[in-house]
């Protein structure tokens, strides 16, 4: 059996991003985020310090 | 005694408890002021570091979901009860004027942050939102 390896690979590493799927609850926590930013007009601080908030959700929340 | 002076003030616009006891009392004292109507209506209240049980968080949300007209709310470091933080999330919902809310450092069983972020989701009033430390 093949070992697995846990390096990125060179489209990642250059894409700077290591795909990690949510579970569906964070899914779900994620979308409501992401409307809260991106149709809030009002909104001007949001402050998420150490709110465990993992690589996929971060770029999740930018788009 | 300084809540049943504060209710004379006419403009009066901010009370900050911090590291301090939050009683049954207090909040009972505290009700006239936070339900005063605008323009003499009181703008901020923080609640931050404070002694205070999720029954009289609860005590508090309620009175605020009569129809307050706080801009600012803090509550910070605050235990709560799955009760006063479904009242919290109702207050999200439910009030037009509130414009900054802290809950950062909450102690709150994980599930029910689900249904505050579907309830942040949902509301196009927030101007600041602090969920620091949770």
């Amino acid at each position: 059996m093949e070992e697995q390896s846990y390096k990125l690979t060179e489209e990642e590493i250059e894409e700077g991003i290591e795909e990690v799927s949510l579970s569906e609850r964070n899914q779900k926590v994620m979308d409501s985020f992401k409307d809260f930013i991106k149709y809030n007009p009002f909104l001007i601080h949001l402050d998420l310090r150490q709110t465990g908030l993992m690589q996929p959700a971060i770029k999740l929340l930018g788009y | 005694m300084i809540l049943v002076g504060l209710e004379m003030v006419k403009d009066f616009k901010s009370i900050i408890y911090k590291m301090n006891t939050v009683s049954s009392l207090s909040i009972g004292k505290m009700a006239p002021l936070l339900q005063k109507r605008l323009p003499n209506h009181l703008e901020e209240l923080k609640i931050i570091d404070c002694r205070i049980n999720a029954t009289l968080v609860s005590q508090l949300m309620k009175t605020l979901l009569e129809n307050s007209q706080l801009r600012a709310l803090s509550l910070v470091n605050i235990h709560h009860s799955p009760e006063s933080f479904e009242l919290v999330i109702r207050f999200i919902n439910d009030n037009e004027f509130i414009k900054e809310l802290d809950v950062s450092w909450s102690i709150v069983k994980p599930s029910l942050w689900l249904n505050f972020i579907e309830a942040v989701g949902q509301n196009r009033r927030l101007t600041d939102l602090n969920l620091a430390f949770n």
